[in-house]
């Protein structure tokens, strides 16, 4: 059986399409069959860090929600990232062409294909793991994300319109009967007390934070640029994305 | 350049010539003083990270550039009074406020008369202050425009002699006035007398009031900033919450999602015993 993860935000510029590939990559470097599904169809973006060029890509995710093609043509093996042995990455990656953006946004599309291909990808590849990448914020694609999840991860920032967004989202998620939840608080200042963070943040939830990801000039440099936890392993937050990964491989 | 100079006025006018040649390695020196110093001096206090060492610092590098024995830093306070933050005095070895541990005991300066509600013009600080300008006093004993009461006494019980004063305004970019930075005796840099500070140390402290508004303001945005977050006020508002949630959970999509979610754990669970 394979565990889908969702990996869920409810404004954008957390990180979340970061925090995506690095937890596959980590999960694939324990030699597990990972496929990323790019669901943030309206805005893309999980192409850049496993260094994805349009040229590679034929087929994209919208093109198999229009019916142009199976899913797993939409599927590139994105192993070479790692640079060293582990089980093989796919990335389905969502169209970055604005016509294609575009048409999604005009037309609209059965959410119901989604389930359809992510259970199509794990058969057809194998998979171990299948980790989505969700459009920010709540609405039938990421209910339907969430719904079909094994793990949900929610990234946040430590600000008030995040706090309040975040604690919809698990409420949402907890009706759903997701069986496993957890935190992650990204760009935390470095200057914050995390210990005092994370019991608070806990307290209110009433899910484990996996991670507090502090801000630092690294990440920021890096951008979406490549993965950081393979970069950069001794970061603090490359250490705190592996307890992430600890959790969903657990 | 400054030597031919030099050298032309001397063949000519040998009595001024010396004058002139001392006038000019000053002015060098100042200019000197502008790049190598003030300007320096203004990029290290953006990079404090501790207040107390950046108001200490301003006062600090305020009284090496003017050569003065003494000084305070006042911060405008939202009560509208300066209040005392800093004090050095190096003859009477006096450290007040900043890094030192020891606290400012002197009360803060009204800027306007709490009687009258007149601008409080007899301080030579206030005044800085309220008129955005700095105001250079020669000799505080022959000063008849404002009241050096305070000095005086200070003088008297402290042994001390108060000659010139020097008040530059720390001014932030929207032009106000956040602070005063106040220099005492200038110290000749020859013979180490007390002087009056003159037209150009003026300029040069004004400067350096500008760069050190600037520093303390970015450091007072930032830890506003950073206090906000560290005070981790996390504040849900359940009503709204509730109601968000509400709309959401009682559509026809969600329960069905709901519902189907359901069989499909309950099939994984069935499958895996």
């Amino acid at each position: 059986m394979a565990k889908i993860v969702s990996i869920h935000s409810y404004r954008g510029g957390t990180g979340k399409s970061n925090l995506t590939a690095n937890l596959a990559a980590l999960t694939a470097l324990e030699g597990k069959r990972v496929a990323v599904v790019d669901t943030d169809i309206q805005s893309p973006g999980i192409h850049m860090p496993f260094g994805l060029s349009e040229e590679r890509v034929k087929f994209a995710l919208n093109h198999f929600i229009w019916g142009e093609c199976p899913v797993e043509e939409a599927a590139y093996d994105v192993t070479t990232v790692l640079g060293r042995p582990g089980g093989p990455i796919y990335l389905v990656p969502s169209s970055i062409k604005v016509s294609d953006i575009g048409r999604i946004l005009k037309e609209g599309y059965d959410v119901r294909l989604l389930n359809d291909g992510f259970q199509a990808l794990i058969e057809k590849l194998q998979l171990d793991y299948l980790f989505i990448d969700t459009h920010p914020g709540v609405n039938e694609e990421t209910l339907l994300s969430i719904a079909i999840s094994d793990a949900l991860v929610l990234i946040l920032r430590p600000d008030q319109q995040d706090f309040q967004g975040t604690a919809v989202t698990v409420e949402l998620a907890k009706k759903l009967d997701v069986p496993q939840m957890m935190l992650v608080v990204n760009k935390a200042l470095p200057s914050m007390n995390f210990d005092e963070l994370r019991a608070k943040v806990e307290k209110i939830y009433d899910v484990p934070v996996a991670a507090i990801l502090p801000l630092t000039t690294e990440l920021v440099q890096l951008a979406s640029a490549g993965l950081i936890s393979l970069i950069q392993p001794d970061l603090e937050a490359s250490r705190e994305m592996r307890k992430v990964s600890a959790r969903i491989l657990a | 350049m400054v030597g031919i100079f030099a050298l032309v006025v001397g063949f000519k006018i040998r009595s001024q010539s010396r004058r002139l040649l001392r006038q000019v390695e000053r002015e060098k020196k100042r200019a000197d003083k502008l790049a190598n110093f003030v300007i320096p001096a203004g990029l290290s206090l953006v990079t404090n990270t501790d207040l107390n060492t950046l108001l200490e610092k301003i006062l600090a590098e305020g009284k090496t550039l003017a050569q003065a024995d003494g000084g305070t830093l006042y911060l405008v306070t939202p009560e509208k009074t300066l209040r005392f933050v800093t004090v050095l005095n190096d003859s009477l070895k006096i450290a007040m406020g900043g890094t030192s541990g020891q606290e400012v005991s002197l009360p803060p300066l009204p800027l306007y008369d709490p009687g009258t509600g007149e601008p409080n013009r007899k301080n030579v600080a206030v005044s800085c202050a309220l008129e955005g300008r700095a105001i250079s006093v020669a000799d505080v004993y022959a000063e008849k425009g404002f009241d050096f009461s305070g000095a005086k006494a200070f003088d008297q019980k402290m042994n001390y002699r108060t000659l010139s004063v020097l008040c530059v305004p720390l001014k932030n970019a929207q032009q106000k006035v956040i602070g005063v930075l106040q220099l005492i005796n200038a110290q000749s840099p020859d013979t180490g007398e007390v002087i009056p500070f003159d037209d150009h140390l003026r300029q040069m402290m004004e400067l350096l009031g500008l760069l050190a508004a600037a520093a303390l303001e970015s450091y007072l945005r930032i830890k506003t900033l950073t206090d906000q977050i560290a005070e981790l006020k996390i504040q849900i508002d359940e009503a709204k919450k509730e109601r968000q949630v509400a709309e959401i959970a009682e559509t026809d999509y969600f329960k069905g999602l709901q519902s189907r979610a359901r069989e499909m754990r309950e099939k994984v669970k069935k499958q895996n015993r």
